[in-house]
């Protein structure tokens, strides 16, 4: 089945900023894709339109289900959305009430909250938070959290924007790791090419609005033509023997 | 993160810290309705009342010198708005020549009745709110029938403030890093902008907040998990609190 379908799909801002035009991809159950393209590209927009938070023109459908005002319950229960910023995502007094919020709306027991806020907090190796205060916590454990919230709604599909921005290496890594043994349906965005490369066996290229390139992430990303033309680099991984050399050599220099 | 004022009291197990929060709210509303309406005649009472917040900060098992360290920061407040009573007179009064300085017998007598009950008053506040976990306190508030929207009014608050605050330190620093020396009327037209600035962050920020609430499942009511129970303890402990709230009553001749 299809996670995601979109046909020709559009979305302006209310200030009539054209973010997305006339899209159109598809994303079948279990796929992982990373979405990339320069600051300003609509990334963000489209990560917000897969739940129906922001809805666009066109069509668009998760799970067989095309969004609309009827089904908006049942696609928000599927697609989990983590946004850029933590402190967006985090609003009650402790991590319990923050991943307990989205349970709660669905109207579960309170017994099955409890074990759902447990379950999602081992999930993403925060065992043991759940009276923690996120304004104690640092920028990372506040992003492994932020996941936890959405994990813990039992979605089908995660849709991520900008996983590891502004993340020290050790927590980077973490959510690398998290990505690649999570089996859901996962739609990220990204700057961070290696992380992509890592994680997602698919890449879409975004720029002012539209999609450039579409394709398998080894290919594309290794495609040094197409990412300069969109304002991207090689990640590290696929760059040439000659500045791998460079780059070990200044290694060296930092490790000494 | 530097904002330290959650401090680590409020998880206890003394018995005011298990005491349900609701009992706590309540014990402080009639405490404080006790103590406001004594009138100066029976000022003897506010010094019997001392016994009720000295009591639970006792059974706190946390210093008492805590408590006062957090009182005398709160209490100069009080002391500076209500400094000048005593130099007011009432329209029928002499006043009377201390030192060459007129002062109002009965402006001396408000200033001090206001102080005592303020102290007081601070005082309860503080042991009782020093040893409850603020999400007790939330859904303590939730069970009295305030209104939903206040407490998450006051829950995004305590979870914001600081991030607001910490905002308007990285405006400033920005600010002093590239300005030198201004005039006064530069100096105001950058700070109204940095003002303005602020709003809008924060009006985006509630906008990015809401959106992560919705994409959550949010419909405009938030659902809380509210598991308090009332205890055998608390009932006893509101019948003992009630009796000694009531010992001065007795002093009055029926
Ligand atoms: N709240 C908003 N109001 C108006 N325009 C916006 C808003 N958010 C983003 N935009 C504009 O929409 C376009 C796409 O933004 P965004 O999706 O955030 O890009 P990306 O995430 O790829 O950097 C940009 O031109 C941006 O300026
Ligand atoms: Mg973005």
């Amino acid at each position: 089945m299809l996670a995601v379908k979109a046909e020709n799909l559009s979305y302006s801002y209310p200030d009539g900023t054209p973010a997305l035009q006339e899209i159109s991809f598809s994303v079948p159950e279990g796929e992982k894709m990373a979405i990339v393209g320069p600051n300003g590209s609509g990334k963000s927009t489209l990560i917000t339109l897969l739940n129906g938070v922001r809805q666009g023109k066109g069509l668009l459908e998760i799970l067989s289900l095309s969004l609309n005002r009827s089904n908006l319950p049942q696609i928000k229960q599927w697609v989990g959305v983590v946004f850029q910023n933590p402190d967006d995502q985090l609003f009650c007094p402790t991590i319990f009430e923050d991943i307990a919020f989205g349970p709660l709306n669905q109207g579960l027991p309170a017994d099955e909250v409890r074990q759902r806020v447990e379950n999602a907090l081992q999930s993403v190796g925060l065992e043991g938070y759940q009276k923690r205060s996120s304004f104690h916590l640092s920028f990372g454990e506040r992003k492994l959290a932020s996941l936890a919230t959405v994990v813990a709604m039992d979605p089908r599909i995660i849709a991520l924007d900008e996983p590891t921005s502004n993340l020290d290496l050790s927590h980077r890594r973490k959510i690398i790791r998290w990505l690649q043994k999570n089996p859901h349906t996962i739609i990220l965005t990204t700057h961070d090419l290696d992380m992509a490369l890592d994680t997602c066996q698919r890449v879409m290229i975004l720029n002012k609005g539209k999609i450039v390139a579409d394709g398998r992430s080894q290919e594309l990303l290794s495609d040094r033509m197409i990412l300069e033309e969109n304002d991207l680099e090689l990640p590290l991984r696929m760059q040439t023997p000659h500045s791998v050399k460079k780059f070990k050599s200044m290694q060296k220099i930092n490790n000494r | 993160m530097k904002h330290e004022f959650l401090d680590h009291h409020r998880e206890g197990n003394s018995l005011v810290h298990l005491f349900d929060p609701r009992l706590k709210l309540l014990m402080m509303m009639v405490f404080i309705i006790m103590v406001v309406t004594v009138s100066y005649e029976r000022k003897q009472w506010l010094l019997f009342y001392l016994v009720i917040p000295i009591a639970f900060a006792g059974l706190s098992r946390i210093s008492i010198l805590h408590f006062l360290s957090k009182l005398f920061k709160l209490y100069p407040m009080i002391f500076l708005i209500t400094i000048l009573i005593p130099f007011f007179p009432l329209p029928n009064e002499t006043p009377r020549q201390f030192f060459g300085i007129a002062i109002s017998i009965s402006g001396l007598q408000k200033f001090f009745l206001i102080n005592a009950k303020s102290i007081l008053v601070l005082f309860i506040s503080i042991v009782l709110t020093i040893t409850t976990d603020f999400m007790m306190l939330l859904k303590g508030l939730e069970k009295l029938r305030v209104p939903p929207i206040m407490t998450a009014i006051v829950s995004f608050m305590y979870r914001f403030i600081f991030l607001l605050i910490d905002e308007v330190e990285r405006m400033l620093m920005a600010y002093q890093s590239r300005y030198l020396r201004l005039s006064l009327g530069k100096r105001l037209k950058i700070i109204a902008n940095m003002i303005g600035m602020l709003f809008i962050r924060t009006y985006e920020r509630g906008e990015r907040i809401y959106l992560a609430m919705e994409s959550r499942g949010f419909q405009g009511t938030i659902h809380t998990l509210n598991d308090l129970r009332w205890k055998k303890t608390d009932t006893i402990a509101a019948v003992i609190f009630l009796s000694i709230l009531l010992v001065p009553l007795l002093s009055i001749p029926f």
